[in-house]
């Protein structure tokens, strides 16, 4: 029993040779010891002595992974570690150990939380003892989002990377991991290339998928026949600038007539020359035929100058074209 | 769409109508004790709205067969009537709102016959006029292999003075309807669309030549038609492809026998689009230049859809001048640009159609209600 495991485990001095690291049936955290935690060890020693159980061969690892690796860089020859008996502990109580070990230090990202759930799921008799398992071991997890770990779990490596690093966010995994595999790459490296925010990605990929379905042609292609290149090749616009003309290029794509429609209104607006304080706004998508105007004014005098201009407005060449609100035919 | 279970609810099991529906229906019978059991089984599988199509339950409507289409806020409703006889559809247009409306959506028909009879009668009895479908939560003719309801509303409502009944449908099993003396009082009425979108987006449907050709057969039988342009689905070359379908239309189809055409677009609630995207992979209707609409629904790209709208009325105009053209669930902006005037222009649209009804059917003019008309209270009913 967990309860017992501090009574079990006997403090003793390790040979790191002897630790079958490749053992990762209880490994959690997927990240490599930091140079701050090799320099800690290098010159404070390990203050919490990793938790190992006895095998036949040597030792497995059951909490302590990065330290066992930040030891073994150093070259040490012994290390200090609680060990276990071996069979002492069941498989899903170290499990829960090591879980826990890692979600109460620092909390598990998504994916280590996916590989959690994996490895419990697989040690459980029963798939609805798992979040009580779970939450014993410090996470929770509800059934749904076992499910969604689970999917995480199976999407391609260079998708799980990006989850893993956060650069996106697991609806746009999952989206990702609905592209075959050269779609999938192409766009996992455009997001590791540019980052753009998560709710960015998610309106390229949603749009490059639709004109994919429209276009009956891989994403890739899409985005071939898209100026997308140039953009990510032009060596004058920086990161944001370039998700700036990329995203405009995949919405025009994706919405030709009322992208020409939005370019028109916009040449039009600028040729009211309206002031500053004073803005015309459509409605959205252009739906409801009215307009607004925002008007800013700190005056009477100013307001009496931007009402008079507002008199003058209604019959701008430019005014009277936008309220036309007709389609241009290319 | 071939039925494998017929559900039956224990108070209808009785019933005449339902002997003689299970009597055609060659599937395994249940009878449920609890309605929600077939939910649960529909529900049960992965791709409850195609197994809903596959089950049929034979039950009573406990609630008003007569209901008020709601229309949704901003965009002008017709004020037509929803008689409730059932719902969910055999066909399997990608489109369909019914995949999305019920939860899970299965094949119903309401057997209570006597009590929608009651119901028709009380609403014949009253005042004004009624323009009244069973076309929206079905289509009106899906049962008349199995049991003839249509041809006992054609009965029902032949001969009144105040009520038109509208029998919308995208099959051709009309025979049932020919020999009966409706007296002008049913409308028979075909959703149409081009032949791509028939083709592409409408699985199990009726061609649409077949759509004309049964049209062109009630027409001969002297029943008043209607046809709705609705969903238009944009697509390159289809502006060209619409006009085809209205030549076709008015090739065999006589305009002055021609109660109404209404136009609509393609316009869903955003959770349709996970259904279709599963449900239909080829279709593609679901990537066309969307926006939000002010009730909330995506609708194509307003300019884009007076563009539709413009070329399918001017090839209406062409064949057919003086035939009601009308719009489903647009606005003063839309009726404008393409009809030239706006509804209440007019006296409304509930009106416009009702004169036209009253013209084509031999309605009482004096019943139409005058415009702008009270709200009447009704259950909830799935958006147009």
């Amino acid at each position: 029993m967990p309860n017992g495991l501090n009574a079990d485990a006997r403090e003793m001095r390790v040979d790191p040779a002897d630790i079958d690291v490749l053992d990762e049936r209880y490994r959690v955290s997927l990240s490599a010891a930091s140079p701050e935690l090799i320099e800690s060890i290098r010159t404070l020693g390990v203050i919490t002595p990793p938790l190992l159980e006895r095998t036949p061969a040597g030792f497995r690892i059951v909490c302590g992974f990065k330290r066992i690796q930040a030891c073994m860089q150093l070259s040490l020859n012994q290390v200090s570690a609680r060990v276990l008996a071996y069979g002492r502990v069941p498989e899903i109580d170290l499990l829960r150990i090591a879980i826990a070990d890692n979600a109460l230090k620092g909390g598990l990202n998504l994916m280590e939380a996916a590989a959690a759930t994996g490895k419990l799921m697989a040690r459980l008799e029963d798939e609805k003892d798992l979040p009580d398992t779970a939450a014993a071991a410090g996470i929770r997890i509800t059934p749904d989002l076992a499910r969604k770990y689970l999917r995480l779990q199976s999407l391609p490596e260079t998708i799980q990377r990006m989850v893993y690093h956060d650069m996106t966010s697991m609806k746009v995994a999952f989206e990702l991991g609905t592209l075959n595999q050269q779609d999938g790459d192409t766009l996992a490296n455009l997001i590791e290339t540019l980052r753009p925010t998560t709710s960015q990605q998610l309106e390229m990929l949603t749009h490059l998928k639709a004109l994919s379905a429209l276009q009956q042609s891989s994403v890739s292609n899409v985005l071939l026949r898209l100026p997308a290149t140039p953009i990510l090749e032009d060596e004058r616009l920086d990161r944001k600038a370039k998700i700036h003309h990329l995203r405009r290029e995949i919405r025009k794509a994706r919405y030709p007539h009322l992208a020409r429609f939005e370019t028109a209104f916009h040449i039009n607006r600028e040729k009211l020359d309206l002031p500053p304080g004073l803005s015309l706004i459509p409605s959205p998508g252009f739906e409801n035929p009215a307009y607004t105007f925002a008007l800013e004014f700190e005056t009477c005098g100013e307001l009496a100058q931007k009402a008079d201009y507002l008199g003058v407005l209604s019959n701008h060449p430019a005014m009277r074209e936008i309220m036309k609100r007709e389609i241009e035919d290319t | 769409m071939k039925i494998r279970k017929l559900y039956i609810d224990p108070q209808v099991k009785d019933y005449p109508e339902t002997a003689g529906i299970s009597a055609r229906i060659k599937a395994g019978q249940i009878v449920v004790a609890d309605p929600d059991e077939v939910l649960r089984d529909i529900r049960s599988g992965n791709n409850p709205e195609t197994a809903g199509k596959h089950s049929l339950f034979i039950t009573r409507n406990k609630g008003p067969f007569i209901r008020k289409c709601p229309g949704t806020s901003h965009y002008t409703c017709c004020d037509y009537h929803i008689l409730h006889i059932g719902a969910y559809c055999t066909m399997d247009c990608s489109y369909c709102i019914l995949q999305a409306y019920f939860h899970p959506p299965v094949l119903t028909l309401f057997v209570n016959f006597r009590e929608m009879t009651d119901q028709l009668e009380t609403l014949f009895s009253s005042g004004p006029m009624y323009r009244t479908g069973t076309g929206e939560f079905t289509d009106s003719l899906i049962w008349e292999p199995v049991y003839p309801l249509a041809s006992h509303l054609v009965n029902l409502f032949s001969g009144r003075d105040n009520a038109v009944l509208e029998l919308k449908t995208k099959t051709v099993a009309t025979q049932g309807l020919l020999g009966l003396d409706h007296r002008r009082n049913t409308i028979v009425s075909w959703s149409l669309n081009t032949e791509k979108a028939i083709r592409e987006q409408e699985r199990g449907t009726a061609s649409l030549d077949d759509r004309i050709h049964a049209a062109a057969e009630c027409q001969l039988r002297g029943y008043p038609l209607g046809f709705h342009f609705d969903p238009m689905i944009w697509y390159p070359g289809c502006e060209a492809d619409y006009a085809r379908v209205v030549r076709k239309l008015f090739r065999r189809i006589d305009p002055g026998n021609v109660v109404w055409i209404s136009m609509g677009s393609f316009r869903f609630m955003t959770h349709l689009q996970e259904i279709i995207e599963r449900r239909h992979p080829r279709s593609d209707i679901v990537y066309g230049e969307f926006i939000r609409g002010q009730d909330g629904k995506m609708r194509y790209f307003k300019p884009l859809r007076i563009r539709l709208y413009r070329a399918l009325a001017e090839a209406i105009r062409n064949l057919a001048p003086d035939v009601t053209l009308y719009f489903c669930m647009e606005d003063d902006e839309v009726w404008g640009k393409v009809l030239g005037y706006t509804p209440d222009q007019s006296g409304g649209l509930p009106s416009i159609l009702d004169a036209s009804a009253a013209r084509h059917c031999g309605l009482d003019p004096n019943r139409i209600l005058e415009f702008p008309r009270n709200p009447v209270d009704t259950l909830p009913v799935p958006p147009v």
